[in-house]
């Protein structure tokens, strides 16, 4: 008898132990089987039919919903049910807590309040198994229904529970998947705008040189025009076409900075200069502009703003002329007021230049998109004064480039003030800065033997104009190859090279003559470069090809009679990688 | 989820609530959410219900008498004044309610009436509990299971013991936070944070006799293939309980319960316990467990080495079921039927000691009941008599 009570308590211990392993085996039998049926696929649609499929393989239940976070609260994004699809419910206490990671179970559907919210999704009553789930935008939850009331029990909530997570865990390896083909594609875009860019920085450059070609021959000629013994009627309509194309320059230069910007291609110098002087050169022009219409104007450099700085001194002076252009134009009465001053003592200070004016001022309306690309403060503006719109914009990015900024305040009648702010290193080194070129302080240089490599013959021919008044005897090659073989001909006192030629462009024509200089062992040929290519990276590789000087185009005719004149003086020492700007 | 238990023999009901309760808070360590408290009937008195609450505010109690003692992992407790023994759950990630009903012509709907109530003071009054503990009187078990399920579905394990008394003499009691209660179904409904494991069976096998119950009466069976019962029961036992022996056999018959097969797992019979108390006038047999007429009843037979070792068995099939190793237990409750604790009781501390070792230390709180409650392998759940039933957490 004692052994058989024995046998019977094994066995019902063996029974327990058997029905348990049983429900495990369950367990991971519809988890093994999710795990080969699910890693197929994580399309989430695709994912979340097999996983109904599997569950009603393993489980009795007859509708299905999975929700995912909206909005407005959970979001129907598959069932069983489809006019379930899309439907919302209010994020309640229950459907929170259940997506929170709290799995449970309902005996009764008709009870739960997130179902009254829905009704037309509602099951109607009987029993719930709610998942929490991580549902492709987070965290959601998975819910099988039941007609019959009270059917389902802890077990059955464990036993969904790894399917669930499996199903979770597909859903996020999807969604990293997806999100890095995402990345991808972003990627490409991203390259390809940036490839868009670059054939857009490309075109202005072009543009750029095709423009300033035939504008260096108006510019140049008008101003040669301008030079000979003129009535005054032909006077003045010489100074208008002189006036003309510098107004068209300047949109020039206005638009290509504006791509450059926007393109990220605008680099800045950082050299020393001395910021007084930097200040001064501008406001002069700008002085005897608004001496022109009556104006006052009072330049006021604080005893900080004193001295060196390191930075780009072109643009400090860019976004200055800016100011104070608008400042003299927008300024009928009164004057113009510039204050510089340096905030702090630091090593790289802030420097602060004020441009205020007694001008029509303008609305806080038009303050907020003053600096917009093409905004003005309104649409007569344009029509009364002019101007490409971009000047503000650009000069904010160039004061942004440098750490800074530009801000405005002003009332409509009540003139405005206009506050331009950089960071700039105190610099100690003294450096010979190239005084302003000025035109009647140019000196006249003589009997210079120059080589011109020139493909276009209107501009061999407006060169040939402005050095006759230095009296140069000129040679004129008609591209790179022809100014190389006239070198290896003749001796020069310097030579102008055009960079855009055929046959052999400037550059390489450049290193020819220097390779060939080295060679020989002669004494190296003042050669500047005079090209429309004004860009940044233009001058850098002329000067690296082995000029001395760049020029661009339009040629402004008493700036190069001031670096001949140098040259003449001081040969290419007097040169040292100098830069002129187009006329 | 963290358990803890303890006992008193104090003879004073407050003082042996007090003792008991601050042993059972220092072992805890944090604020019960909810009590299970077992008492025999000697303290059973509102004062022990109010001592429990002065030290443990807004705990929850759940719990009834239990028939000459109490078992803790510390050992079997039954001192003259009696005992009283607790196990208090923290568990501030799951949520717990108890609710009570009286029971009065309709335990079923006392029962449903209770278990909605519960669901409200968990605030999951739509959810479906992971388990149900039960208290009620001995009489009405069936009911009272099929009334909790009526609410909540028949798939969540109902487990429970019926209060006891010392002789049968109705002096059961069942307890709430609200007090000491009579004849009332005390119903608290689980969420734990932990995983839990159950296990119901006895400690009996299957005799050679067997028949079908041609006549009863809810509890008591009139008829065995169409003979007066106590005559068919006195000749399976071989005399032991003499058909002529009219009254109380309850100890007598102990040995000798009589079975019906519940359920079938893989062609073994699985087994439900009915207990013989009483040979009334016309050799009429009284059961703790209803009975149908039509039903087959098997002659069972238990040893005292059974019933002491059967606990701890019980016990190690309930973290079978949830999973785990007695390593790895957090501990649980036992209950254990007052029939077979009489049987057994000088060998008690060996019964405590067996579950002892299945909790591998852990604590556990066990009563004696005359009727337990519990969902054997085939996850129905049943209302039987010298049954034990386990509960873990893992």
């Amino acid at each position: 008898m004692e052994d058989v009570e024995r046998l019977r308590e094994v066995l019902a211990s063996t029974k327990q132990l058997a029905a348990s392993q049983a429900q495990r085996l369950r367990e991971q039998d519809l988890v093994l089987r999710g795990i080969r049926a699910l890693s197929a696929d994580d399309e989430p649609a695709i994912l979340i039919g097999r996983m109904f499929d599997l569950l009603g393989e393993a489980l009795a239940f007859d509708q299905g919903f999975v929700l995912g976070p909206g909005e407005a609260g959970f979001i129907c994004i598959a069932s069983t049910e489809t006019d379930a699809l899309g439907s919302i419910w209010p994020p309640g206490e229950f459907f929170t807590r259940v997506a929170a990671g709290r799995g449970a179970l309902t005996f009764d559907n008709a009870r739960v309040p997130e179902w009254a919210a829905c009704p037309n999704c509602a099951p109607g009553g009987g029993s719930g198994i709610y998942l929490p789930i991580v549902a492709p935008k987070g965290q959601g939850l998975l819910i099988l229904c039941a007609r019959e009331q009270g059917v389902y029990s802890s077990r059955d909530l464990t036993l969904v529970s790894g399917l669930g997570l499996l199903v979770s865990q597909t859903l996020a390896a999807g969604q990293t998947r997806r999100l890095a083909e995402a990345a991808q594609r972003l990627e490409i875009e991203r390259e390809a705008a940036v490839r868009a860019n670059e054939v857009k920085s490309n075109f202005f450059a072009n543009m750029s040189h095709e423009i300033r070609t035939p504008l260096n021959g108006v510019l140049t000629v008008a101003e040669l025009l301008a030079r000979t013994r003129l009535d005054d009627n032909q006077r003045e309509m010489t100074d208008l076409i002189v006036e003309s194309s510098q107004m068209l320059a300047r949109l020039l230069n206005d638009v290509l900075d504006f791509s450059k910007i926007e393109s990220g291609h605008l680099d800045l110098e950082r050299a020393p200069f001395a910021l007084p002087d930097a200040v001064n050169g501008v406001c002069e022009l700008f002085a005897a502009k608004a001496g022109e219409k009556g104006l006052g104007f009072e330049l006021h450099i604080g005893p900080r703003a004193e001295g060196w700085f390191e930075g780009d001194r072109h643009r400090v002076r860019q976004v200055l002329a800016n100011l104070l252009s608008n400042a003299v134009k927008f300024t009928d009465s009164g004057g113009v007021e510039v204050r510089v001053d340096v905030l702090d003592d630091g090593p790289e200070p802030t420097v602060v230049v004020r441009v205020r004016d007694s001008g029509c001022g303008f609305s806080q309306a038009t303050a907020d998109r003053l600096f917009d690309r093409f905004e003005q403060a309104d649409g007569s503006i344009t029509r009364k004064f002019g101007g490409s719109g971009l000047g503000l914009a650009i000069s904010r990015s160039l004061a942004r480039l440098m750490a800074g900024d530009i801000v405005c305040s002003s009332a409509p009648g009540q003139g405005a003030v206009f506050e331009f702010r950089f960071r700039a290193r105190r610099s100690t080194r003294v450096f010979d800065e190239p005084a302003d070129l000025c035109p009647e302080s140019t000196p006249q240089p003589t009997g210079a033997r120059i080589l011109v490599a020139e493909d276009n013959p209107n501009n061999r021919r407006i060169v040939a104009m402005v050095l006759e008044l230095a009296a140069a005897d000129v040679v004129f090659a008609e591209n790179g190859a022809e100014a190389v073989d006239r070198f290896q001909q003749e001796r020069f006192d310097v030579i102008l090279m055009d960079l855009q030629m055929p046959v052999l462009d400037g550059l390489s024509a450049t290193r020819q003559i220097r390779a060939l200089e080295a060679d020989r062992g002669l004494t190296p040929t003042p050669i500047v470069a005079l090209s429309a290519n004004a860009m940044a990276h233009h001058i850098e590789e002329a000067l690296d090809a082995g000029a001395d000087a760049h020029v661009a185009k339009p040629i402004s005719p008493s700036a190069l009679l001031t670096l001949l004149a140098e040259i003449d003086a001081h040969g290419r020492d007097g040169l040292i990688g100098e830069q002129i700007a187009a006329a | 989820m963290r358990l803890a238990s303890s006992y008193s023999l104090n003879p004073n009901p407050a003082e042996a609530a007090a003792e008991a309760a601050d042993g059972m808070l220092e072992r805890l360590g944090a604020a019960p959410e909810l009590i299970l408290l077992y008492t025999t009937e000697q303290l059973a008195t509102p004062a022990l219900i109010e001592a429990l609450a002065e030290r443990a505010p807004g705990a929850q109690i759940v719990g009834g008498t239990s028939c000459a003692g109490v078992m803790t992992d510390q050992g079997f407790h039954c001192g003259p004044g009696g005992a009283v023994g607790l196990l208090g759950i923290s568990d501030p990630d799951g949520a717990y309610g108890v609710a009570d009903s009286p029971l009065g012509d309709d335990p079923f709907a006392a029962a449903a009436a209770a278990v909605e109530d519960a669901l409200m003071a968990a605030g999951r009054d739509f959810e479906t509990p992971v388990l149900v503990w039960c208290c009620q009187p001995p009489g009405c078990e069936e009911a009272v299971i099929a009334g909790v399920q009526s609410v909540i579905g028949r798939s969540t394990p109902v487990i429970g013991g019926s209060s006891a008394d010392e002789a049968i003499a109705g002096r059961w009691r069942q307890f709430t936070q609200g007090g000491v209660l009579r004849d009332h179904v005390v119903i608290s409904v689980w969420f734990p944070s932990a995983a839990h494991g159950a296990a119901f069976q006895s400690g009996y096998a299957p005799a050679e006799h067997s028949g079908v119950v041609t006549r009863a009466d809810r509890r008591d069976i009139h008829e065995i293939d169409h003979r007066p019962a106590a005559e068919v029961y006195a000749e399976w036992t071989g005399g032991s309980v003499a058909a002529d022996e009219q009254g109380m056999i309850l100890a007598k018959s102990t040995p000798t319960p009589l079975g019906r097969v519940a359920a079938e797992q893989h062609g073994v019979p699985l087994y439900l316990l009915s207990h013989p108390s009483v040979i009334g006038p016309g050799g009429a047999l009284s059961l703790f467990t209803d009975v149908a007429e039509g039903e087959r009843v098997h002659l069972m037979r238990g040893s005292a080495q059974s019933l002491i070792k059967r606990a701890g068995l019980v016990v190690g099939d309930a973290h079978a079921s949830g999973g785990w190793t007695s390593a790895d237990t957090r501990g649980g409750l036992v209950i254990y039927c007052g029939g077979c604790m009489l049987h057994v009781r000088d060998r008690m501390d060996e019964v405590a000691a067996q579950v002892a070792e299945a909790m591998s230390g852990a604590p556990f709180l066990g009563a004696f009941t005359f009727g337990e409650q519990g969902a054997i392998v085939d996850n129905c759940n049943r209302h039987g008599n010298l049954m034990v039933a386990a509960l873990t957490f893992g």
